[in-house]
């Protein structure tokens, strides 16, 4: 699943809500990619623990895709790289 | 101050009402990031800092409206002073203690995926050089100061405390 512009509140309940979607069809792995995302604040750190925790009440195993090290200092300062499945390009992600 | 100084600091300011809507947060992060690259000194990755740290003020801010059902607008002052600039996000919310508010655990913790909030002032707080708090039942004032080049390591803590 691709995410592109700004991760905000704006955005972060719709991103939600399809990636719960996804979730809840069965899907086993998810990968959440971030490569088109701009901006992001806690609100969007916010929806990928929100998603993070459906996956794994679904037993599934969720991945993020972040490139760009701005995003990803974000979530080592919020203490979520330790938590989140975070790999620098969608390759890494994918592979098994 | 002289006439010019005077002139000159008044021309830096700038002052926005914003609907108090999610969709005005890229509205406020585009004003702050660009009056901040007016001043060509200003490092591109402190005006990224300065650009999360105001979202999650307005962010705040949004929230505190919709929460009392406020029309009120939030206001936002952007002010450039040379080596620093210093936003103010004013909301008219219902105010709350900065002091009281929960972080989130630690990664180790297993509770830490119950926390999908509580990351917002301690973003502000790391991000800026001083983040200071005023409130009470009348509304919230945020005061973000961000210098051209941090002033502080990322993991020290900041000076600026609630002001409550």
């Amino acid at each position: 699943m691709s995410v592109h512009g700004d991760l905000d509140l704006a955005s972060a309940p719709t991103m939600r809500q399809r990636a719960a979607r996804v979730l809840d069809s069965g899907t086993t792995a998810l990968v959440l990619d971030l490569s088109g995302v701009d901006f992001c604040d806690s609100a969007g750190l916010g929806m990928i623990v929100a998603v993070l925790k459906r996956a794994r009440t679904r037993g599934a195993r969720l991945r993020v895709v972040c490139p760009e090290e701005r995003i990803r200092a974000l979530f080592t300062l919020c203490g979520l790289d330790a938590v989140v499945d975070l790999h620098p390009d969608l390759a890494a992600a994918c592979a098994p | 101050m002289s006439a010019s100084a005077r002139r000159r600091a008044l021309d830096d300011v700038i002052e926005l009402d914003l609907p108090a809507r999610p969709e005005y947060l890229g509205v406020a992060r585009m004003v702050v990031a660009a009056a901040a690259a007016a001043e060509p000194t200003f490092r591109p990755e402190r005006i990224d800092d300065l650009k999360v740290a105001v979202s999650e003020a307005v962010t705040n801010a949004i929230e505190a409206h919709g929460r009392e059902g406020v029309d009120d607008r939030v206001r936002l002052r952007c002010d450039l002073a040379g080596d620093r600039i210093e936003v103010e996000v004013v909301d008219r919310g219902a105010g709350f203690d900065p002091d009281a508010v929960s972080t989130a655990p630690s990664p180790e913790d297993p509770s830490r995926l119950e926390w999908e909030r509580g990351m917002g002032l301690p973003l502000m707080r790391t991000l800026t050089d001083e983040t200071v708090i005023s409130s009470d039942e009348g509304g919230t004032t945020v005061r973000l100061v961000v210098h051209q080049t941090r002033r502080r390591a990322p993991d020290e803590p900041n000076g600026g405390t609630g002001d409550v």
